[in-house]
């Protein structure tokens, strides 16, 4: 099944890179990537799709959170994610 | 007061109680270096021969003060130098702020002289990095990037600031620093409590004691903690120090090259207590055959390193000095008597005679002492000196653990040197790492420092060879760097003191005259490149896999 990795960070193209990074550095299979501003201009939403293992998803979280840009993360399923009304950009 | 950019770094930096600065000048730091003029009655800065140089020294100083390591650089060149130097940090944990100049703002995107995408670069080897646009923005940028690089787990932080943010003016307000808790305890004392049950139920217990304990400043914590129980002791490479070598609870070096009695120590146990440690692959060879049968506890102040490369039965988040006073409370006074005369069967007690490194750190030991901070490159004399230089304080044997990088120890000297003018410092190094970055003898001419240089003269890439020996049937590719240099015209040409040896009398005589003249100094010796490190595991293989000779 697929999950979400969800993710609040700092609205600024380098966190995406370093999420990013991090991940491919640890073959993290990513189905699909988004990052969106919020209505809070300062901060963004970044969503990645993903088939990992949920044990793989959480020792991502754990790297994820260290980052400095990053405010919060958690995990979703799909149906979480139509509600949360996020578009696709990449 | 409206100050430029270049002035409002300095004054930055002052608030941060910063005097000692590594770097070198260049087309974008100029703006910088005008500024520092004018402030030289308050820094030292410290020139290198070059930018990796400076790198390293800004890290072997913050290791050996326990304060965070400040190095400048240029763009282009200036900053990719300094890369090797910013990992070796990161991989060891060490706080670093490392501030490159960048093109001007105008001149960015194109290609510029100089320039280089150096936040880009240098994403996954810091903990956090900045490019500073605005000049607004500067001082607290620098006011985080000292917080974000010693809290919690340290780590470098890197600022790169165009050449127009230097020049352009704003407004600066001094702000005081406050002195925060850099590492808040978050585990609750529920897990304490269920970690001393463990421990206290445990007959076969081993502290497993990394960096961390180095960095937390609780040296004196572990060994309240250790004697109590009497649990005997093994060290990871960046854990050196952290408690006395010389005490009977310590069994030195674990891993690789561990000491065998440390080795099957942790694979008899009953309960692995880990604490500051990452259990690397260097330690721990096959994760499942590190102490097969023990429970494991892992005290680390990094969530993402628990159960990274090792499953663990509990864990403890927070500040090893906090955990480990709140641990030792609870803990019950045990002999353990019969645990530790088992381990004392697994020590080997076979004395080399003759020039060998053993040979060669014990008579080093017993001239400059124990406050003699040493620093080592990467490779067999690394590894003999953790074997067998008999660390007893903490932030005195500095290394590079993680990344492994030859050519660091000079470097990492000259900064521990600069931080601490008093001590004698002793950089160690093989004939390989030394020729890397020799080219900071310059440094030590001409800051006039003190410091000893120990070379080890295999004329090899010693334990490249020796992987080659073992494993690829002695087919020695490359590794052979006879008489190419000699060393002591080199060491001359510097005008530093050097020392040619090839026994343990000559040896002495030359430590002592090196004390005596208080010049710099390279002693130079020959050993055999036949000469291997032993105890040795093969890669791959659990750590009582030991191989003896």
């Amino acid at each position: 099944m697929n999950r979400i990795l969800f993710a609040e960070v700092n609205n600024q193209p380098e966190v995406l890179m370093r999420i990013i990074g991090l991940l491919r550095r640890r073959a993290f299979h990513m189905k699909s990537i988004s990052m969106v501003e919020t209505e809070n201009k300062a901060l963004a939403h970044l969503m990645i799709t993903t088939k990992e293992e949920p044990e793989s998803i959480e020792r991502a979280m754990l790297l994820i959170e260290k980052i400095v840009d990053v405010y919060k993360v958690k995990t979703m399923d799909e149906n979480m994610k139509k509600e949360a009304n996020l578009y696709k950009v990449m | 007061m409206k100050l430029t950019g270049a002035e409002i770094v300095l004054e930055c930096l002052k608030e941060q109680d910063v005097d000692k600065i590594f770097g070198y000048p260049g087309g974008a730091v100029i703006p910088l270096y005008d500024a520092l003029y004018d402030k030289m009655d308050h820094f030292d800065h410290i020139l290198t021969a070059h930018e990796q140089g400076a790198s390293h020294g800004a890290d072997g100083y913050a290791r050996s003060t326990g304060k965070v390591g400040v190095c400048f650089a240029t763009s282009g060149p200036g900053a990719t130098n300094t890369v090797t130097g910013i990992a070796t940090a990161y991989m060891d944990s060490v706080p670093l702020v490392v501030i490159t100049g960048q093109v001007p703002a105008n001149l960015l995107g194109k290609d510029s002289f100089q320039e280089v995408d150096i936040t880009g670069i240098t994403l996954p080897i810091t903990k956090h990095n900045y490019f500073v646009k605005d000049v607004e923005k500067l001082a607290d940028v620098i006011r985080d990037a000292f917080k974000i690089a010693e809290s919690g787990r340290p780590g470098p932080v890197l600022i790169d600031i165009p050449k127009n943010v230097f020049l352009e003016k704003t407004t600066y307000v001094k702000k005081e620093v406050l002195k925060e808790n850099k590492r808040a305890c978050t585990s609750s004392n529920k897990e304490i409590i269920k970690a001393a049950d463990l421990i206290n139920q445990s007959s076969k217990p081993v502290i497993y004691a990394g960096g961390g304990i180095v960095l937390s400043e609780a040296a004196n914590e572990l060994y309240e903690f250790a004697t109590k129980g009497n649990i005997p002791v093994v060290n990871t490479l960046m854990g050196l120090g952290s408690f006395p070598r010389d005490h009977d609870l310590s069994l030195g070096l674990v891993g690789m090259h561990g000491m065998r009695d440390a080795n099957l120590a942790v694979c008899g146990s009953d309960l692995i207590i880990a604490i500051g440690a990452r259990f690397s692959d260097r330690v721990i060879g096959i994760a499942e055959e590190f102490g097969p049968k023990a429970k494991v506890i892992h005290i680390d102040i990094d969530a993402s390193e628990i159960g990274k490369n090792k499953d663990v039965d509990l864990w403890i988040l927070g500040d090893v000095k906090r955990v480990l006073a709140d641990l030792t409370d609870m803990l019950s006074t045990k002999d353990r008597k019969e645990w530790l005369e088992k381990i004392e069967d697994f020590k080997v007690n076979k004395e080399k005679t003759g020039f060998h490194a053993e040979n060669i750190l014990a008579c080093a030991h017993k001239v400059l002492g124990d406050e003699t901070i040493v620093t080592t490159e990467v490779g067999q004399h690394q590894m003999w000196t953790a074997q067998h230089f008999p660390f007893k304080n903490p932030r005195t044997f500095i290394s590079s653990g993680g990344l492994g990088t030859m050519g660091y120890g000079l470097g990492a000297a000259i900064g521990a040197q600069v931080g601490n003018p008093d001590k004698r410092v002793l950089h160690i190094a093989g004939d390989g790492s030394f020729r890397m970055n020799c080219n900071e003898l310059a440094t030590v001419a001409k800051y006039k420092l003190p410091m000893i240089t120990l070379l080890f003269n295999n004329q090899t890439l010693g334990m490249v060879r020796q992987w080659q020996k073992m494993f690829c049937h002695k087919r020695y590719a490359e590794t052979d760097i006879t008489q190419e240099v000699d060393y002591m015209k080199l060491v001359e040409a510097y005008g530093l003191r050097g020392e040619k040896v090839d026994n343990l009398l000559d040896l002495e005589d030359a430590l002592r005259r090196a004390i005596q003249s208080g010049k710099g100094t390279v002693i130079e010796c020959l050993l055999s490149k036949d000469d291997c490190v032993f105890p040795m595991v093969p890669p791959g293989a659990p750590i009582h896999n030991i191989i003896l000779e």
